[in-house]
């Protein structure tokens, strides 16, 4: 399998810059998800790393060898795209088949390695239908089986979830995860769905606007993310402005002491789930009203005014708060990230 | 109401089809006729004149048939080949002066061919064209390309760049990608095209007379003089040979192509 490092890429259409410096490295076998909002590059990148685009500077390593005059073809990285791009004139069982005929495969190897695949993507009932006689997860399913059947080193995947309905995204991506943990192929994954990069990647690269504004693995991307913008793509948050000094931060809630060493005025990302909210209680600093609600199933989201502030809070149904409602908050200090304010 | 709904485009469908098929009656009907005078509604004698005469080896007008359609499959071919690769810069890639060129290639049908025509007669006299097959083939295209590539652009422009690219992706080289891949994807563009082009250029009177000079014969040219005759029987008869030719090869090729691609109705997805 391949370890893929890409090294100061550049793209521009039309004189826009799509990437402007990409940078980031891929270990063997990992799965990596590039996460971003739409139109920030993460398509491009992929495209580049499969050799269907050219960047105009950087480099695309495979295993410490640089790849950019190895055409599409002798890669080895193959890309199942968004919208499957089954071949409608041919049946399952060709589509499969389709890139081992390219490799001049003889005919009864290759009828071995695609009744392997339709095992492995559980559609051996399907194999003498045509694309258009089939629903949009076993469509799915043979598109990673076409990717699979020639073994690629390298594969990619441009959002390849986002046209299937919840519950079948939920059986795919376990499906997927399962299998690229079976078979160790280095993979990268593209979305703009950040709850699907936290859980099926090794590593999440947030893009914003053609740059990768952060590299790391799920956990520490969501708990302290780099930068505001981050934060702010990974979901709402809280910002409030204060200062530090020595350890203690005021602001016009009071002082607390933190653990950062961070220094004079900052502003502290509070993500809402760590605002903790209880019946009115005068000896806690932080009171306010409840002015909005909102019911998500599991969760209830609700915003609080306190000192003419917006507080979004982020709640389990154990206790729940009407709207007008005068209440108590407390703020997991410890889960707070600060940032330097002109950021 | 569905059902005066249903009954109306029913009627509907009927005028059309008697309006397009009326005239091709009248044909049929007066290449029997031997004598139909001024005031009658019917025609007072039937004969079978003109068929005689089709057939009769005198005539030759079996060779001139089989020579006409060999002319405008030559010319279908080659408009092809070059419609192909044009209609795809025209309908995938993105450079400047595409508008400029997709109207362009329209000029043929915009100028008059016997504007043109008189020029290319000269420069054709010049490198010896005239009088050749080879030499109305070329002229022939003029008015034939802009069908073939607009047509062709358009099926290009529905089909994309994606399937192809998959291809490529899976290991298939440039060519092999266009010949799995894009060719059969643009058969349904192709079959309209061919059959357009091969129409225009089977009917084609003005340029092959002018560059054939006499020496290269089509069935259009053979038909002119009866029609300008007014030798009414003959025409039909050759009109009929010539609507009914046209007929048989369009089905012939639709055929075919039904049979190597299993056009499933995939092409408008």
């Amino acid at each position: 399998m391949f370890e893929i490092e890409i090294k100061h890429v550049l793209k521009s259409f039309d004189n826009k810059k799509v990437l402007k410096d990409i940078n980031f490295s891929v270990k063997e076998g990992e799965m990596i998800t590039l996460l971003g909002p739409s139109g920030c590059g993460k398509s491009t990148t992929l495209k580049i790393i499969a050799g269907l685009l050219m960047p105009e500077q950087g480099d695309v390593l495979f295993n410490g060898r640089s790849v950019l005059n190895i055409p599409v073809a002798k890669r080895g990285a193959v890309i199942v795209f968004q919208e499957y791009l089954l071949f409608p004139h041919m049946t399952v069982e060709d589509n499969i088949g389709f890139g081992l005929k390219m490799a001049k495969m003889p005919k009864n190897k290759r009828a071995e390695r695609v009744k392997k695949m339709l095992q492995l993507v559980q559609l051996e009932a399907c194999s003498k239908k045509l694309p258009d006689e089939l629903s949009g997860g076993q469509k799915q399913r043979v598109a990673i089986a076409r990717a699979l059947a020639i073994e690629p080193q390298v594969l990619l995947l441009d959002e390849p979830f986002s046209n299937l309905d919840i519950r079948l995204r939920e059986t795919m991506r376990s499906f997927i995860c399962e299998l690229q943990k079976k078979l160790k192929i280095t993979t990268i994954l593209v979305t703009h769905d950040k709850e699907e990069a936290l859980m099926v990647s090794d590593r999440i690269a947030v893009m914003l606007d053609g740059e990768i504004a952060q590299y790391s693995v799920p956990m520490e991307l969501y708990e302290t993310p780099i930068s505001p913008r981050v934060a702010d793509f990974l979901g709402e948050k809280n910002y409030i402005c204060g200062n530090i000094d020595n350890g203690v931060f005021y602001c016009c809630f009071g002082k607390y002491k933190v653990h950062t060493n961070k220094q004079e005025e900052v502003k502290a990302m509070i993500k809402p789930e760590d605002v903790e909210m209880m019946p009115l209680d005068h000896k806690r600093a932080i009171q306010g009203r409840v002015k909005q609600k909102r019911y998500t199933g599991d969760r209830m989201h609700y915003i609080i005014i306190s000192k003419e502030m917006e507080i979004k809070c982020i709640t389990t149904l154990k206790s729940v708060f009407e709207i007008g409602e005068e209440v108590s908050l407390d703020i997991l200090w410890d889960k707070v990230v600060f940032y330097q304010k002109n950021k | 109401m569905k059902r005066i709904k249903k009954s109306g485009y029913t009627l509907l469908m009927n005028t059309i089809i008697f309006i397009l098929g009326f005239p091709l009656i009248v044909l049929v009907i007066w290449s029997f006729t031997k004598r139909w005078p001024w005031p009658c509604m019917f025609p007072k004698a039937f004969g079978i004149r003109s068929f005689q005469y089709m057939i009769s080896p005198g005539s030759n007008t079996l060779q001139v048939l089989i020579g006409s359609i060999w002319l405008s499959i030559v010319v279908t071919l080659i408009t092809l080949l070059i419609s192909i690769p044009a209609a795809r810069a025209l309908g995938i890639y993105h450079f400047k002066g595409k508008k400029l060129f997709k109207m362009a290639i329209l000029a043929p049908i915009i100028v008059p061919p016997v504007a043109t025509g008189m020029g290319i007669h000269v420069a054709f006299i010049k490198m010896g064209l005239v009088n050749t097959f080879m030499g109305v083939v070329l002229v022939h295209l003029i008015p034939c390309l802009p069908y073939g590539v607009r047509i062709l652009t358009n099926t290009f422009e529905i089909t994309g760049k994606s399937m192809e690219m998959q291809a490529k992706v899976l290991g298939a080289s440039g060519l092999q990608a266009f010949f799995y891949i894009t060719l059969p994807l643009i058969a349904p563009g192709l079959m309209a095209a061919s059959s357009l082009v091969f129409i225009v250029s089977f009917s084609q009177y003005f340029l092959t007379f002018l560059i054939g000079g006499g020496n290269v014969i089509t069935f259009s040219m053979m038909m002119f003089p009866y029609i300008q005759s007014g030798d009414r029987m003959m025409a039909s008869a050759y009109s009929l040979v010539f609507v009914l030719t046209i007929f048989v090869l369009l089905i012939v090729m639709e055929k075919i192509v039904k049979r190597y691609y299993k056009t499933h109705n995939h092409f408008y997805i």
